[in-house]
């Protein structure tokens, strides 16, 4: 990047001019991570979602055709209130949301990107029971941001 | 935050009587900035560097799973069900006692200019509410990447951009809440955020037989929300963990869908 170009603002009581990157609050070297606030369908929201899945079920709750033709970043938090049928580790997570039955079966809810579609199934795939009232929140965004291919052990 | 900085609302919000959640950025506080956006696509056994970030900090950073199965779900990107870690230089696949064989390895990542090491909390300028924004063609702020068009319609050429929101960061939070603790025992851990909402935030913790290392944790370690309590369970002796709070809430009143299926 060009030395001299771009826009940065420290935080209160740091000198902009000496200051490092770790103390920059607004600093043109990293893009932010951006939800297109204009697209529609909208690319953020919050789905309530109650779920019925048989033995062996599988199925998408939610899918959202994103329109941006690549495999785009994401977000997705998950709320899964204590006391809901089953129960998950952790009342609050990110990523993968896995509830595990009174018989130790366990249910998934799994967000995902195609280059068309962002979507979220629920599955009882290897389930011999079935469950009702599987009640679960996602909160999700869908950024501009991608995933181009890089080699492990890359180095910035 | 006083009288002096920069701030950027929503479209469609009022400048003067904006919660800080419906904002774009401000000068107040960092808002995530991505540092790494990529895959890895290769074959792997056992722990893999996977990225050399460089930035003498541990970063605040996101995996997802890329299936390789063949199935209905083949090259899709999912949230994360890998074991990633991070330490101040690399961040690595790290399955849990190691693969012992070669194993397909496909993997996204992003990584954001947050130190999950460095205790920090934003001011709280006003509380709003986040809805019904406003698409306004006509106004805003733009800078796009060097050697970018300005004109691009392409969000991926922009540094930053009023038409697009991303997570702001309202708290990071350290802890070593069992160092006096003997070794193997462990501890709970709870932070009490000071937010007039819920809000979205990243969990990390480092873990026995990893070093320094954090990972992200969702699912398979102890984490539990009671209205403004956020609880870790099960920190080991010696170990510490990270929130990264954003000023995002959970709960919105925007695009909201009820979804009976």
């Amino acid at each position: 990047m060009n030395n001299h170009f771009g826009l940065k603002s420290s935080a209160e009581g740091i000198e902009v001019e000496s200051a490092d990157l770790k103390d920059l609050l607004i600093n043109t070297k990293f893009p932010l991570w951006k939800c297109d606030l204009r697209a529609t369908p909208k690319r953020y929201g919050f789905l309530k979602t109650t779920t019925n899945l048989a033995a062996g079920e599988i199925k998408n709750i939610f899918r959202l055709k994103h329109g941006l033709g690549y495999q785009p970043t994401f977000l997705v938090a998950w709320n899964y209130p204590a006391g809901t049928a089953g129960a998950s580790n952790q009342t609050f997570g990110n990523g993968s949301l896995q509830v595990t039955s009174a018989s130790f079966e366990t249910i998934t809810f799994e967000a995902s990107v195609t280059e068309q579609e962002f979507k979220i199934e629920a599955s009882n795939e290897f389930g011999v029971n079935a469950y009702s009232n599987l009640y679960a929140e996602f909160r999700f965004y869908i950024f501009n941001e991608d995933f181009p291919k890089f080699p492990t052990g890359t180095t910035l | 935050m006083g009288d002096q900085g920069l701030k950027l609302t929503q479209p469609g919000k009022d400048i003067g009587r904006a919660g800080d959640a419906e904002l774009l950025f401000s000068s107040a506080w960092p808002t995530a900035k991505i540092v790494f956006n990529g895959r890895f696509d290769t074959f792997a056994s056992d722990k893999t560097q996977l990225l050399q970030h460089k930035l003498g900090y541990v970063p605040a950073f996101m995996h997802y799973t890329i299936d390789h199965s063949g199935n209905r779900h083949d090259d899709e990107i999912q949230s994360f069900r890998e074991i990633i870690t991070a330490d101040k230089d690399w961040i690595y696949w790290n399955p849990a006692g190691g693969s012992g064989n070669s194993v397909a390895l496909k993997m996204g990542l992003v990584v954001f200019d947050i130190n999950i090491e460095q205790n920090f909390t934003a001011p709280q300028i006003k509380f709003g509410t986040s809805s019904g924004l406003v698409n306004s063609k006509d106004f805003g702020l733009k800078f796009s990447k060097e050697d970018k068009d300005i004109t691009s319609d392409d969000l991926r050429d922009y540094m930053i951009h009023s038409a697009a929101r991303g997570p702001m960061v309202h708290q990071v939070v350290n802890v070593l809440p069992n160092d006096k603790g003997s070794f193997g025992t462990t501890k709970n851990h709870t932070h009490t955020h000071d937010l007039p909402y819920s809000p979205m935030f990243l969990a990390y913790v480092q873990t026995s037989g990893n070093g320094d290392e954090y990972n992200l944790i969702n699912n398979f370690a102890g984490l539990t929300t009671s209205g403004k309590n956020i609880t870790f369970t099960g920190i080991t002796s010696g170990k510490r963990a990270a929130l990264v709070i954003l000023k995002d809430p959970f709960e919105i009143d925007d695009n909201v869908q009820t979804i009976n299926s």
